[in-house]
């Protein structure tokens, strides 16, 4: 017996409301590994280009690691994977706190949602077993209030998920939130509207069953071995949270700044993790297994910007900050709680809002439109009001929720210009034109532009990654060696997505070596480097295959023409990015893909992808 | 050679940038030894990692937009930016 594993999953079906069990096989665990892995398989095999995103044949897919549940280090995550409203193609989020760890004690590696109910239903899933109940007390509730009443009815010890009026409301931002006011978020690609679409206001976990570890002595000699230097490396997050880095990647060109035109910022530091420590911060939070500790809680106790709970992160400073040029920390502070509240992603949010500030400056949006709000940079008041607004899906609200992409082609002409996304989502808050590394990785991500899912830009700043040709971190604006480098990080990326550990064990000096360690010890596979990787490449060329029956191709693997033709930061690291074309060609041979972007037949019979 | 130092280490410091008379082209690892000499707040931190590879995860040194290595070479010609490690997000 597989350790790690419970080995099998729970189908549940909103339509005729029928649960089951269903048993994972040990070749797909160890071909799929978990998490991301499993998820894109099974969205893979139930869906397809004529897939409506919220509707019911769109299953929601829960899933968890081979580790959750034990002590590797950050190891209590889990993802979910949809067919994405937002973006049309494959969609997925990856999320701490301690719901991933909660549904293994129940027994089970992950859940599997379709149909839909015809009225508000949430589920609980306990040992062994798992109901659907009625949620009309719940519906319309924000998801800090879901969560205390879910705790009251069913416990403290228990884990939620849920969606806010957002999720209800289809808005196509909506976000899935976990465990309350820690506020963390499955953000990307609107998953909260496949929830919304199925009435499912939440999914509660509750369950104490124990997660079999095949060697505990070794794992925990392991563990005991380099968890001071994960400590160690990553004190500079413990200390002031993600927003540790906002000082330094405003001086590199980094930092999106007034919808990704040209600026610097002279109020950088009125917005950084040392600014927050210093004002607002009243504690830290670890997710499940965490040893690191990113999570802030902050509380503004008076004025127009009052609340407590989740600070905001790096990535919501950037976006409901940078991009709006709000320097007003305690309104960003508001800002992610409104959003958490609601449901919906702090990027996408900030994002749009940013670029409706830019229509609004041009002229191609006036008062009318906004409903007599001045939409101006950095308007604290204006972006937050738009945060209500999309969250209602009330006014301007209910088209900005729509994302960029759809904003832009709604509203037509020059406003395709200022629209910045790839396939759909909009950017993270890193410039690509920073590292050269991520404008391929936002370009070819398979969730649209994202940081996380190839992660490069980790290794042109601190992480190394010897066996992956990485010794020490690579230059940032070097224009070889692109196309390998990025595809390495990619399954590197999906590995973790699969295993379900933390990015930011790579800043603490987590290797693939302790990947195979850890499943050794914990599952029983002895695992090879080379073997490990294939997974990796496996998952993401899965994924890519899964666009590609979406119809996506080389058309879609580009960047906005703003990012690909106008220079980064002034100064010192002014600078274009080389020719992405090329790199794209390096890339795709990398990937064994054709000219056009599909994975040859042969690159798939090597990966074990047909059938 | 001048060094510049970004928030929050300017308001440790209480400069915002310093001049430093090199004869001769150093190392990175010269120049935080030479710093953590004249500056006690950074010697805290460089020295708690014996100024090895790890100094990025305390404070990252740009050049010219690069991200120096300890091994990169400065010269008195340079300027050098002294900023937070960027992580997260």
């Amino acid at each position: 017996m597989l350790g790690g594993y419970c080995g099998k999953i729970l189908r549940i079906n909103l339509t005729n409301r029928e649960v089951k069990e269903e048993r994972l096989p040990e070749e797909y665990l160890r071909k799929y590994l978990g998490g991301s892995g499993i998820g894109a398989r099974l969205l893979y095999d139930m869906t397809d280009e004529n897939t409506d995103p919220l509707g019911p044949e769109n299953p929601l897919i829960y899933m968890t690691g081979p580790f959750a549940g034990t002590s590797v280090p950050t190891s209590g995550r889990h993802q979910i994977v949809a067919k994405s409203p937002l973006t049309g193609i494959y969609g997925e989020g990856d999320v701490g706190g301690t719901w991933g760890a909660g549904l293994k004690k129940c027994g089970y590696d992950g859940i599997v949602i379709e149909g839909q109910s015809q009225e508000p239903v949430y589920i609980v899933v306990e040992e062994g077993k798992a109901s659907i109940l009625d949620a009309g007390f719940l519906w319309g509730k924000d998801t800090y209030e879901a969560d205390e009443i879910l705790k009251e009815t069913h416990g403290k010890n228990i884990s939620v998920s849920c969606i806010g009026p957002a999720g209800e409301k289809l808005v196509r931002l909506a976000s899935i939130m976990h465990d309350g006011k820690d506020g963390r978020a499955v953000g990307r690609t609107g998953l909260g509207a496949v929830m919304g679409s199925k009435k499912l206001k939440a999914v509660v976990v509750s369950g104490n069953l124990p997660v079999r570890v095949i060697d505990e002595a070794k794992l925990k000699d392991s563990i005991k071995e380099i968890s001071p230097t994960i400590v160690k490396n990553t004190n500079a997050i413990k200390q002031h949270g993600t927003a540790a880095g906002v000082i330094g990647t405003e001086a590199i060109g980094d930092f999106p700044l007034k919808n990704w035109s040209y600026a610097t910022w002279d109020k950088i530091e009125n917005v950084s993790g040392q600014r927050m420590t210093q004002t607002i911060l009243t504690g830290r939070y670890f997710c499940g297994s965490c040893i690191i500790g990113c999570g802030r809680e902050v509380e503004v106790k008076e004025g127009p910007f009052a609340m407590k709970g989740a600070g905001p992160e790096y990535e919501t400073i950037g976006t409901l900050g940078g991009l709006c040029l709000v320097d007003n920390l305690e309104a960003i502070a508001h800002g992610a709680e409104l959003c958490n509240r609601y449901g919906i992603d702090t990027i996408s949010t900030g994002s749009v809002i940013g670029f409706a500030m830019e229509l609004y400056e041009k002229g191609i949006i006036d008062k009318d439109d906004t409903g007599g709000i001045e939409l101006t940079w950095g308007n604290a008041y204006a972006m937050v009001e738009m945060i209500h607004r999309i969250g209602k899906k009330e006014g301007i609200g209910d088209l900005l929720g729509n994302g960029v992409r759809e904003v832009a082609r709604q509203m037509g002409g020059r406003a395709q210009e200022y629209a910045i996304h790839v396939k759909g989502l909009e950017f993270p808050a890193h410039d690509p034109r920073a590292f050269n590394s991520l404008a391929l990785g936002y370009a070819t991500a398979n969730r649209g532009a994202c940081h996380l899912q190839g992660a490069s830009y980790f290794f042109e700043k601190t992480a190394t990654m010897p066996e992956l040709g990485i010794p020490e971190p690579k230059e940032r604006h070097r224009a070889d060696d692109q196309g390998e480098f990025q595809k390495n990080t990619q399954d590197l990326m999906c590995l973790m997505d699969s295993l379900k550990l933390c990015k930011f064990t790579l800043y603490g000096g987590v290797k693939t070596a302790h990947m195979r360690e850890w499943i050794r010890y914990v599952v029983g596979w002895d695992i090879s480097f080379e073997e490990l990787m294939a997974i990796g490449e496996r998952i993401f060329n899965l994924k890519r295959m899964y666009n590609v029956k979406c119809g996506i191709s080389r058309k879609d693997d580009t960047l906005p023409p703003r990012i690909l033709t106008q220079p980064g930061k002034e100064g010192e690291t002014k600078h274009n990015l080389p020719h992405f074309g090329r790199m794209l060609n390096e890339y795709y041979i990398a990937r064994g893909w054709d000219d056009d972007g599909i994975p040859t037949q042969e690159t798939l019979e090597r990966l074990g992808l047909t059938w | 050679m001048i060094v510049k130092f970004s928030a929050p280490f300017f308001e440790q410091l209480g400069v915002k940038k310093d001049t430093i008379k090199l004869e001769e082209e150093v190392s990175l690892h010269h120049l935080l030894a030479l710093l953590a000499d004249m500056y006690p707040y950074l010697a805290d931190i460089v020295k708690a990692d014996k100024i090895g590879e790890g100094y990025r995860f305390n404070l990252m040194c740009v050049k010219n937009g690069r991200i120096m290595n300890l091994t990169d070479t400065v010269n008195d010609d340079d300027t050098v930016e002294i900023i937070p490690p960027i992580m997260g997000g």
